[in-house]
């Protein structure tokens, strides 16, 4: 993460659809700076090269006049423009406004969703945005258009972390998928009763993909505070007594084998997860991101 | 308790510089939001409580230090009269006779005053029978002071000879109220002249004075008090030597002794001889007249010449004996009254003193009783326990610091 970045890390920034989009702007730039071309090859608008006719290729894509030119046989070949569907997702319940300095989880993951929607549609892509609360799901559906980025971005912008993960209704037209997706899922993990589980497992079919982005603040990994604090859960408002020096090792310990534990269950399911902590670069999560998008192209 | 500068007292407003501290402390900075506490442990409240119950010692360290210092300024100080919850009447010994004092004394103590006799340990009247010891009144009001009763009422005839030494302020809780004592007439001594003659001396005595006056009476009409007191005429031996030199001198000590015997009840036995032919005939006294000095052996009373220019008196008195200052000529025996002066002398009157001093009912007025309260030696009473007060002060605030650092100490660690 550069300098020039982080001066834009700042709320009053990311809280408007150009910052975020110039945020977004840079980060991709940044990161797509000599940029990648379409591995595979097929048929397209766009030329990539000639092979030798092979018995069983279908004629219509035999070249004719290439024929006429050499009286050999060739398939004209093209990049494939391949076209997913990304959603976004993003868990907007109130504990993702853990901060730590100037940056909440909310934040990340929305310069986060802002950045690899921007390379989404560059890719053209479709991608959709949905934030769950137990107050109001909102859901921008995937759609090819010019206007999708603005008010893709328009609606990150008013999300706002409150209440908790949804429990009940409303949550069921996440789950109408079809056709090739690619769902990128940003969450702290925080569940209650494992719903965040098992919505994610139903989210997971044969046909998508899934990414998990599970944003942890370091401090919060390492419990790094210095002394006795009294420590508040952002949703359910209790608090308890901790004199961190005695707990940092145990704490430590534990969040280990949750995370361990996480990661061991989404292997089970297929899904992708990845760790996040708020002090990463970006270009980490867009690399994973793309390494992911290339497995669904296949 | 009272403060010298009661103004600093406005310095209390400083408590609340660390209660709002505590305060605020307790607010801010001690919860952090997290997204869940799923992970984290209630540490032991012992723990906790622990820290707390510092907090709070620590908070009441340092609102105790502010009160200190602000004591100190303001100039804290206690004054001896604390006031009791008793009240006392206090009497000099005869006044409950007094028809005057009748009715207060009476309503005062159904009021619930303690009656007290005016002696030392001020004893209460119905334990114990008046104590006839005398004492200052100056250092009787001294211990009053000191018996922290609220209201004392002190009922006093003033007698002169009890005041003593300088004199004392009177405390605002001490009434004190004084009687002229009525004159009394008593025999001073009775001394038989003869078989049927009596030389009686009587004394009259009241609060302006005492004066002696002396009756030549039958024996017979002597009443009881006289007879108690009759005694013989002392008879006092007496040898006067003298050298050739001295015979003026000799001539002078002789009259005057004669004037003595003469005029006082008693008979004197003089015997003169030169000083060279001295007998050792057993005498009381030895008056001696001469350049020579007394021989060592005379171990009696003497009277000797021993000139000495420096001194005022004619006669003085010194280890051995009195000591005659200067020739004796007529001029200086009547201007230093020789003859009464040998009176006094040679004649005893231990006893008379005494029971003149007993009789005596001379007695101050009441406004020369006591020093008015600006007096520099209340003042001085004052300071010395009000620099008691602070010299305490001074020790608790170093304590209370040294405690306080060390209590916070133990926190931060």
């Amino acid at each position: 993460m550069n300098t020039q970045l982080k001066d834009l890390l700042k709320p009053e920034i990311l809280n408007s659809v150009s910052g975020l989009e110039l945020v977004a702007r840079i980060i991709v730039e940044g990161f797509m700076s000599g940029s990648n071309k379409s591995q595979a090859v097929g048929a397209g608008q766009e030329f990539s090269q000639y092979r030798s006719y092979e018995p069983g290729d279908d004629l219509r894509q035999l070249d004719w006049k290439m024929y006429a030119r050499s009286e050999r046989y060739y398939i004209k070949q093209a990049a494939i423009e391949t076209n997913i569907t990304v959603k976004f997702m993003l868990d907007a319940s109130n504990s993702m406004s853990y901060a730590e300095g100037a940056m909440s989880k909310l934040h990340y993951a929305k310069v986060m969703i802002a950045a690899l929607a921007y390379l989404t549609r560059k890719q053209s892509d479709t991608f959709g945005l949905f934030t769950v609360n137990n107050k109001s799901i909102n859901a921008i559906q995937p759609r090819f258009e010019t206007q999708q980025f603005i008010r893709f971005l328009n609606a990150l912008v008013n999300v706002k972390s409150e209440g908790s993960w949804s429990k009940d209704g409303g949550i069921e037209q996440l789950f109408d998928h079809h056709g090739k997706e690619l769902i990128i899922f940003f969450t702290d993990m925080y569940d209650d009763d494992n719903d965040l589980l098992h919505f994610i497992s139903r989210l997971k079919t044969p046909r998508n993909e899934v990414i998990v982005f599970h944003i942890m603040g370091e401090q919060e990994m390492a419990l790094s505070y210095d002394g006795s604090f009294s420590f508040e859960d952002l949703e359910s408002k209790r608090q308890v007594k901790v004199d961190t020096a005695l707990q940092q090792e145990v704490y430590a310990t534990r969040m280990k084998d949750w995370v361990k534990e996480t990661r061991m269950w989404m292997l089970e399911k297929a899904i992708t997860y990845q760790l996040v902590t708020m002090s990463d670069p970006f270009e980490k999560t867009l690399r994973d991101f793309l390494k992911v998008r290339n497995t669904l192209m296949r | 308790m009272q403060f010298l500068n009661p103004i600093w007292l406005w310095g209390l407003t400083g408590l609340l510089i660390p209660i709002g501290i505590h305060m605020l402390s307790r607010k801010e900075g001690k919860v952090i939001r997290v997204g869940s506490i799923r992970h984290l442990e209630e540490t032991s409240t012992r723990q906790f409580r622990n820290i707390r119950l510092n907090e709070f010692v620590l908070l009441a360290l340092r609102c105790l230090l502010i009160t200190l210092v602000v004591l100190l300024l303001s100039g804290l100080s206690f004054t001896n009269s604390k006031s009791g919850d008793t009240n006392w009447l206090v009497m000099e010994r005869g006044m409950e006779k007094e028809n005057d004092f009748r009715a207060l004394i009476d309503s005062l103590e159904q009021k619930g005053f303690e009656l007290r006799w005016l002696a030392k340990d001020f004893p209460l009247l119905k334990d114990s029978a008046a104590t006839k010891a005398s004492m200052n009144y100056g250092s009787l009001v001294e211990s009053l002071k000191s018996e922290h009763a609220k209201q004392i009422v002190v009922l006093s005839y003033n007698y002169a000879n009890r005041f003593k030494g300088k004199r004392t302020t009177l405390p605002d809780n001490i009434q004190w109220i004084s009687k002229s004592p009525e004159p009394t007439e008593f025999t001073l001594t009775a001394t038989r002249l003869s078989a049927d003659s009596v030389l009686v001396r009587k004394g009259k005595t009241d609060f302006g004075g005492t004066r002696f006056a002396s009756y030549e009476v039958r024996g017979e009409t002597l009443n009881e008090e006289e007879k108690a007191l009759l005694q013989n005429q002392d008879t006092i031996s007496i040898s006067v030597y003298g050298d050739a030199k001295f015979e003026s001198d000799k001539e002078i000590m002789l009259a005057a002794l004669k004037a003595v015997d003469q005029t006082l009840p008693c008979v004197l036995n003089i015997k003169t001889s030169d000083a060279a032919k001295r007998s050792d005939d057993k005498t009381d006294w030895i008056v001696w007249l001469s350049e020579n000095a007394i021989p060592e052996s005379i171990s009696v009373n003497s009277i000797v010449y021993a000139k000495n220019e420096f001194a005022n008196e004619l006669l003085t008195l010194s280890e051995k004996g009195w000591l005659i200052n200067r020739r004796l000529d007529q001029e200086n025996a009547i201007a230093d009254n020789l003859a009464l002066q040998l009176a006094s002398i040679l004649l005893p009157k231990d006893k008379a003193q005494q029971r003149a001093n007993e009789f005596d009912r001379r007695a101050l007025p009441e406004k020369e009783l006591w020093s008015s309260a600006d007096v520099k030696g209340n003042d001085d009473l004052a300071t010395a326990s009000t620099s008691n007060v602070m010299q305490y002060l001074v020790a608790l605030i170093l304590i209370s610091l040294l405690i306080e650092r060390i209590v916070a100490f133990k926190r931060n660690q």
